[in-house]
């Protein structure tokens, strides 16, 4: 293996970091606004279950990112660095400006860039990306319809409890469970990406065959990173999405979780690469509408649309002028 | 008789999901129609609970009416 494909991964378990730091702010978010743990040791548990995921999940979509994305001939190590340059410039920007975005969808629109870069829109695989299309907008849907199901069955299996301090409290217990369940799914979806960039990396310097499945040290590495970067956490997400969306109580965190970790557990299986962060706000949302719409405050869940509907053109021209240099001087 | 936002909303919803349909790969059209089956049980159920809402009121609405209709001096 070269200096140039070390430094690339080092990239990629980078992008994999701050995508904990960014992302994974969401597993913990409704822990700590409904104080169910404080934010230091919230943290700490859901690190723990980023990493635990990789031995529960398979690498489904790993492989989705790595070989239906882009057409396999056009991956190189100029186009793979340039779409990490491009999903991780994207992520710090919304960051920054206080934004929960996906990094996933950055890390598709980065590679995408990237690539069209390189050779034209021949690059693309359109059967790929329509997936991943279809469910960015499928996935918060199901996170918010889950969601709402949930509230509506612990209103009916708990409405006639008249003691709501006692509710409360088992519904904390809940919640470390929920969360957990949620940092599981988190970790399997989102340390997969880096893990198929990767993989895509490898293939494309033939450290290992086109078929073949992502090695455990890629495996292994990919989980640290992610949870190394949820200990460092992104506090400006947590806010955004504990508190503004809408006001959550332990027993609509516990749902909120509960609805996005199905809604991951069944993409990470089904090999499609969803955004935590849409799945998660379609969840919290739909606990929200259990009240009445205006419980959710629109404004706010509106800013975020915005952004994930700026998030791949967005990354994707990030790449694409990342990409020049390389292409004329290498 | 008018239906509120919130049975719409899951009408809209169902309508998102159903509209996927072609775009989804067939494997995961399951997925789209399972979800649109979910939203439209809801928003019949909340378009049902708003109905029966209306009707709770006027009830209540009526014997106040009937009493202010017995003290007209009021």
């Amino acid at each position: 293996m070269n200096t140039e494909v070390v430094l690339i991964i080092a990239v990629a378990l980078a992008f994999d970091f701050f995508n904990g730091f960014h992302d994974a702010a969401n597993s913990i978010a409704t822990v700590v606004s409904t104080r169910v743990l404080s934010p230091r040791f919230a943290v700490a548990w859901a690190a723990f279950f980023n990493f635990a995921a990789f031995l529960i999940f398979g690498t489904a979509v790993a492989s989705t990112i790595a070989k239906d994305v882009v057409v396999q001939d056009v991956l190189s190590n100029g186009v793979i660095f340039a779409g990490l340059v491009g999903a991780i410039l994207w992520d710090v920007i919304t960051w920054y400006i206080g934004l929960p975005t996906s990094s996933s969808h950055a890390l598709v629109g980065g590679m995408a860039g990237a690539a069209v870069g390189h050779a034209g829109w021949r690059a693309l695989i359109a059967s790929g990306l329509q997936k991943i299309a279809v469910f960015i907008v499928l996935s918060p849907i199901i996170g918010l319809l889950l969601g709402f199901t949930f509230m509506v069955a612990i209103y009916w299996a708990f409405h006639r409890q008249g003691k709501v301090e006692k509710l409360n409290h088992g519904f904390r217990r809940g919640q470390l469970v929920s969360a957990a369940a949620f940092s599981l799914g988190h970790g399997a979806n989102d340390a997969q990406k880096t893990m198929g960039v990767i993989l895509a990396l490898l293939i494309a310097n033939h450290q290992v065959a086109a078929t073949a499945s992502v090695p455990l040290w890629v495996v292994l590495s990919a989980h640290t990173a992610i949870g190394l970067g949820t200990l460092f956490g992104g506090w400006r997400i947590v806010h955004t999405m504990g508190s503004k969306i809408t006001k959550l109580q332990p027993a609509s965190g516990m749902a909120a979780e509960t609805a996005a970790a199905a809604t991951l557990f069944f993409t990470a299986h089904a090999g499609i690469p969803v955004s935590t962060t849409h799945t998660i706000t379609g969840a919290i949302v739909g606990t929200g509408t259990t009240q009445r719409l205006s419980a959710v405050r629109w404004g706010v869940a509106g800013r975020v649309v915005w952004a994930w509907l700026f998030t791949i053109p967005a990354s994707f021209a990030i790449a694409w002028l990342a990409y020049l240099p390389i292409k004329t001087f290498a | 008789m008018r239906i509120g936002r919130r049975p719409l909303f899951f009408f809209i919803l169902a309508a998102i999901c159903l509209a996927l349909v072609f775009p989804t790969p067939s494997e995961f059209r399951l997925v789209n129609l399972a979800m649109a089956g979910l939203a439209i049980f809801w928003a019949i159920l909340l378009a049902l609970e708003e109905l029966s809402g209306i009707k709770d009121a006027n009830r209540r609405a009526k014997p106040d009416q009937s009493r202010r209709e017995d003290r007209p001096n009021d």
